[in-house]
């Protein structure tokens, strides 16, 4: 286990690594002159020497790099472009309520697909399994702001079960929060259902039709302690990995949603700050997130390797 | 039913009744109605003609990416699983960084830094999926290199390439054709979000992310315009697989 | 006649494919008794396996009984519900399947597969049912059940995995025992230990058990009553003694002929075949099944629907003329004449030393095959035989050492050798499956070896298919089938037509009819004997089955854990003093007299990381001594051509005219090689 996560920890450092590395060549080398993007195609020429002067970017690249990512090390991240106040600290802030929504996703998509998964694979073919593989897919298939837009509008105008806005008042109670992201939550829910529920329909049948669970019952065991013992929990073992690849789209459909539905998380911060070309801000946004969801892989490997007994052993790696 | 868009997206100059980009062709946030079927927008833009025109963008983008992708993880997989060791190791871990960046983030970043246009959306929604159609092609072909054909065809003295593509190739047709057809789904949804975040085609291009991003601050007062290019990019998506 | 304990009555089971139904089994009659053995003995397809199953009442969905019956000491299965079924499952009857590796639960530890059969049938409380686990593992002589008890299944061996499979069907004390196929996975030391273990556990437990196999020494060995299958049908049964000296169905005779074990040399005599294929399933013809192949069918045979008959009390046959079946030995051809004189040596290999990941798998193994002969690389799993084969073919370079052809020294890696260099030297491999392209047509694929080792032309090579078909008794039209239409031997025909693309000087065959039934795998022997008779090619023929090794090859070299035990000429080996490791290995043969082989339990396999700097085989060895583990053994000759290396003394060597088991080799070769007159009427 040890070694596993040894591995899995140095697997991160390099991501991060080259991750930096790949924001720093699109955001800093790619754009070109980066002076005159800001400032526009009509400032002078003087102006726009001054600002690259002043941002350091007359410098060798390798040296910009290891100045930004000094800065980043010690918590200056910079400063942003358009809004005018420090990188980090706002980062941080809308990551905090960017969790939040993602969380309340989270808890609602896995009993949900999870659930679904155990009880089309036992049947598969069936009427329900038909039923939710369809539906799953072709909801999962669909943009997040496409079943945002139709959410709006069936549960938030015209039914109005829910507010349009997801932002609560500061003063909102617990409910009421949860109330006001519901919409925006299940959005994303659609979007990861149809994966997390194939894939989980799929270990079942597999563990369904293994030669261990006819041991089980050829052994006299009554089904459902078949089911719970045996079966669930071979089936179920892949899925945490399947979550674990599932936060990146996770995260892709949080810029999305919180465009759509207005809400001040880090999607939304960063989808300005790619519209307004404000280029510190998007680096540090982006290594923000690329940080967050590394870690957040990081502990699904993590789960992974505990629950299985083969990759717990010292021996396995 | 994705014939239908198939042909109109292809024959639109002449199926719209309007130019999608001619303003004031009707009263401005008018409803549905006979001369206008999907209303009109805020510019007095015929809705219609626009949704169908946008169609085009899909056509054109989401083939052409995910071929690219596919062209282009199919070569990483198969070295990858052939040489194995440390190439294969090196190039996963490769990979592994690249992913660890969510796809939209990604594109977002790529986009910004390149410029939005046609063209860069195809090549970064294409370079985008590489990975995951490399993963797909690495784990197909290790089953098969594993396998006695293999090692008869090195004992022939079949060169590197020759094993490659006709002894291996052939044998992962299925799940690479499996997996083509849902990234061919995902490019669409793709190049849509792309176009909501206004990182695909530029304003006043009818490509149907972009008019739900415009029209969204209309929702409560002219739904049709969001409703339209919304619904149509959705029939789109359960068409394909 | 007390009841049964397991009685198929008329039974007949029939699987839905496409629509259509299909019978898989025929109206079976079979019964166990208490306390007794008996044997089901078919080839692939034959549906032994469906009726193991159904013996359980566990059918797939796509299944159903259309005839017949199964009572489970005389209840009828059909009868009960769901959970009538669940009861007596484990507790009356119970299974132990092929490969126990994948019968266990990978997620849970051996001894939480254990108690929950004690706490759910017995409703005991966890304490108990540990300790009653803990008895269990005892019972089926697990060394150390303790430890065991905490394990997972990926942690222990193949034969421990086996013997915890056998524990779980014991658990419930069950009267009857379904063992379909259970040493089939396992080494051959393994399978003799196993074995020895169902003989105790029958005289400790009084079980009685329903032994499934393709293997007929195993069921020989095993079974007090044997029953023939084919094609969905029992088409002999018999006690072991009549059946086997004395068969009335013309398939049985002709599959006792065929098997090899209990046969000298080719010389002596070639095996039996058995002409076409095995019917696929649904494709029953009008009249007896096995008529189209049989070598005394007449009009009547394909006209008639054939009976079981009974012939006397305790044996029965479906066949119309059974007192005409041949006696053993009476379907094999006469000895062929004299084979070819060998020639020179054609590949060597001067102590060749192979690592993997830093482990020394091969540790300078020194070998020699000269042309026209057949040496047999004999060795259990781990033993490295594949290793060397990939080494000697350059498919993995080896670290030390040097490989020669025909005197001149070969590059280490495979792509640096010449066209010349690579046409001399090919492989057939093991697994039929996976041996050609799936996705390349038979013609086109063997074209393209005429082309890369024939050296012909595209037109050329073409031209040529047909009659290299033909030459490994394949059709014309097999040219354009892909490998998915072919069966197992006809795969392997290819293959073999394949490595022959190029006239090789030396053809390394690994495990190459390991995979086939036994009427295919005579077949195929037969077929490189002749082609080895023709064209004098040199064979490297890797196995672990003894018997073949005696019926194919000249010479014969066992290696264990990396490094060669002993070589010589084979009748040498099996006959005169020989290292106490090919004792173990002949000791295990099943077959041997006509119990059971007796094996002493011993010590795992050490694995090639702990390999002793002495003789590897010195924790398994019944003669070791204090020094055997330390130094290195010394070389004795026992006869010219024939080396042992073993720290005993020539005249201490098993075989060297002292007790062992060369007895029950020729007592088993003295029944089954005579020579009766032909009862042919052909």
């Amino acid at each position: 286990m040890l070694r596993y996560t040894a591995r899995r920890l140095a697997l991160l450092g390099l991501t991060l690594l080259v991750a930096s590395v790949l924001i720093f060549a699109m955001t800093t080398v790619l754009p070109g002159d980066i002076g005159r993007i800001i400032l526009g195609p009509f400032a002078q020429e003087e102006a726009v020497a001054a600002l690259n002067e002043s941002l350091g970017l007359n410098q060798p690249l390798p040296v910009q790099y290891v100045q930004w990512m000094g800065g980043v090390l010690q918590g200056d991240w910079g400063e942003s472009l358009s809004l005018n106040t420090p990188v980090l600290p706002l980062a941080l802030e809308r990551l905090g309520r960017s969790l939040m929504l993602a969380a309340l996703a989270i808890a609602l998509l896995i009993p949900l697909a999870i659930g679904a998964g155990v009880a089309a694979g036992r049947r598969p073919g069936g009427k329900l399994d038909r039923v939710l593989s369809v539906g799953g897919l072709a909801l999962g298939a669909m943009p997040e702001f496409v079943t945002g837009v139709v959410l709006i509008v069936v549960f938030g105008i015209a039914l109005d079960w829910f507010p349009v806005q997801a932002v609560a008042g500061r003063d909102a109670g617990f409910w009421q929060v949860i109330h006001g992201l519901f919409l925006p939550a299940m959005c994303l829910v659609l979007l990861l259902f149809a994966y997390l529920f194939r894939m989980t329909r799929a270990g079942m049948i597999t563990a369904l039709e293994a030669d261990f669970t006819r041991t089980a019952r050829l052994k006299g065991l009554p089904e459902r302690i078949v089911l719970r013992r045996h079966v669930l929990r071979n089936a179920l073992l892949p899925t945490v990995t399947v979550i674990g690849a599932q936060l990146g789209w996770l995260v892709g459909g949080l810029v999305v949603v919180e465009s759509l539905f207005r809400y001040p998380g880090i999607g939304s911060l960063l989808h300005n700050a790619a519209s307004n070309k404000d280029i510190p801000l998007l680096a540090g946004c982006t290594l923000l997130v690329t940080l967050v969801f590394s870690v957040a892989n990081l502990t699904a490997d993590l789960l992974y390797g505990l629950l299985n007994p083969r990759v717990r052993d010292a021996i396995g790696d | 039913m994705v014939a239908l868009w198939i042909v109109t997206a292809l024959f639109a100059p002449w199926v719209a009744p309007h130019e999608p980009t001619s303003m004031g062709v009707g009263p401005t946030m008018a409803p549905p109605s006979i001369t206008h079927w999907f209303g009109t927008d805020e510019y007095g833009r015929d809705i219609l003609s626009r949704v169908i025109h946008g169609g085009r963008y899909v056509l054109a983008i989401a083939p052409a990416s995910t071929l690219l992708g596919l062209v282009i993880g199919t070569l990483i997989g198969l070295v990858a699983a052939y040489n194995g060791r440390w190439l294969d190791e090196g190039i996963m871990r490769l990979l592994d960084a690249v992913m660890a960046f969510p796809i939209v983030v990604l594109a977002l970043l790529a986009l910004t830094a390149l410029g939005s246009s046609t063209l860069n959306v195809i090549l970064v929604i294409g370079l985008v999926f590489a990975p995951l159609i490399a993963r797909t092609a690495r784990a197909a072909a290790l089953t098969e290199v594993r396998k006695e054909y293999v090692e008869a065809a090195r004992l022939r003295g079949e060169g590197y390439f020759g094993v490659l593509m006709v002894e291996i190739a052939p044998n992962i047709r299925g799940p690479l054709l499996v997996e083509g057809t849902i990234r061919l789904g995902y490019a669409v949804f793709t190049s849509a979000t792309l176009g909501f975040l206004g990182l695909g085609v530029q304003p006043p291009a009818p490509d149907w992310g972009l008019m739900v991003a415009s029209s969204r601050s209309l929702l409560t007062t002219a739904p049709w315009a969001v409703l339209a290019p919304a619904l149509a990019i959705g029939f789109v998506v359960i068409g394909f697989p | 006649m007390s009841l049964p304990l397991l009685a198929f009555e008329g039974l007949s089971v029939a699987f839905q494919r496409q629509g259509q139904w299909l019978e898989a089994v025929s109206d079976v009659d079979l019964t166990v008794q208490p306390g007794e053995t008996v044997g089901l003995v078919g080839e692939s397809g034959c549906g032994k396996s469906t009726l193991a199953m159904a013996a359980l009442g566990y059918l797939p969905e796509n299944a159903r009984i259309p005839r017949g019956r199964v009572r489970l000491a005389g209840e009828d299965l059909a009868n009960l519900n769901q959970s009538a079924l669940q009861h007596r499952r484990g507790n009356r009857i119970a299974v132990v399947y092929q490969n126990p590796a994948t019968a266990l639960n990978p997620a849970l530890t051996i001894g939480r597969q254990l108690t929950e059969i004690f706490e759910h049938q017995q409703a005991q409380s966890p304490i108990e049912a540990r300790q009653a686990a803990r008895r269990l593992l005892e019972q089926v002589r697990i060394a150390d059940p303790v430890r065991l008890l905490d394990a997972y299944p990926h942690q222990i061996s193949g034969g421990m995995q086996q013997r915890v499979v056998i524990a779980m069907a014991l658990a419930g004390s069950p009267d009857l025992l379904v063992l379909d196929e259970p040493t089939t996975a396992l080494d051959a030391s393994i399978q003799a230990e196993i074995l020895a273990l169902f003989e105790t556990l029958r005289t400790e437990l009084g079980l009685a058990m329903l032994l499934i196999s393709h293997d007929l020494a195993v069921v020989r060995s095993v079974c007090d009553r044997v029953a023939v299958m084919y094609a969905g049908e029992i088409v002999e049964s018999a006690s072991v003694a009549e059946l086997f000296n004395r068969p009335r169905h013309p398939y049985t005779a002709s599959l006792i002929d065929c098997i090899p074990a209990g046969k000298g040399h080719w010389e002596t005599g070639r095996l039996a075949s058995i002409p076409g294929h095995p019917l696929a399933l649904g494709d029953r013809p009008g009249g007896c099944a096995f008529a189209p192949r049989c070598p005394i069918a007449r009009d009547a045979c394909h006209r008639q629907s054939v009976h079981l008959q009974a012939l006397d009390h305790t044996h029965v046959s479906r066949c119309l003329f059974p007192q005409e079946t041949a006696l053993p030995g009476g379907n094999r051809p006469p000895a062929t004449a004299r084979k070819r004189a060998l020639g020179p040596t054609v590949l060597e290999c001067d102590r060749l030393v192979m690592e993997y990941a830093g482990i020394r798998i091969l540790d300078a193994v020194s070998l020699d095959v000269r042309e026209g002969e057949t040496v047999a690389l004999v060795g259990e799993s781990g033993s490295g035989k594949s290793t060397l084969a990939r080494g000697l073919t350059g498919l993995t370079a080896p670290v030390h050492g040097e490989v020669r052809l025909n005197g001149t020294a070969l590059a280490r890696a495979q792509r640096q050798r010449g066209l010349a260099q690579r046409r001399a030297i090919q492989m057939v491999f093991q697994s039929p499956e996976n041996t050609l392209n799936a996705s390349h047509r038979v013609g086109p694929a063997l074209a393209r070896a005429l082309r890369s080792l024939g050296g012909f032309g595209w037109r050329a090579a073409q031209s040529r298919v047909p009659e290299r078909l033909a030459q490994v008794a394949l059709d014309a039209d097999t040219a354009k089938r892909r490998p998915g239409q072919l069966s197992g031997g006809q795969r392997q025909r290819v293959a073999i037509a394949r490595a022959f693309a190029g006239d090789p000087r030396v053809v390394i065959l690994d495990e190459p009819t390991s995979a086939l039934d036994v009427s295919v795998q005579s077949a195929v022997l037969d077929l490189l004997i002749d082609l080895q008779q023709r064209n004098g090619t040199a064979y490297l023929f890797i196995s672990h089955d003894l018997a073949v090794v005696r019926y194919i090859a000249d010479r014969i070299a066992v290696m264990f854990l990396g490094r060669l035990m002993e070589s010589g000429p084979v009748e040498g080996v099996f006959q005169g003093p020989r290292h106490p490791y090919t004792d173990q290995l002949l000791a295990a043969i099943p077959g041997r007299g006509d119990g059971p082989p007796i094996t002493q339990t011993r010590g795992e396999n050490p694995g090639p990381e702990a390999r002793p700097n002495g003789c590897p085989f010195a924790s398994r060895c019944a003669f070791v001594m204090p020094h055997c583990a330390e130094t290195p053994p010394p070389a004795r000759a026992p006869a010219s051509g024939r080396v042992v290396y073993c720290h005993l003394p020539l005249a201490s060597l098993p075989g060297a005219g002292a007790t062992d088991s060369t007895q029950a080799i020729s007592s088993v070769t003295d029944q089954v090689t005579s020579y009766p007159a032909s009862r042919s009427p052909k």
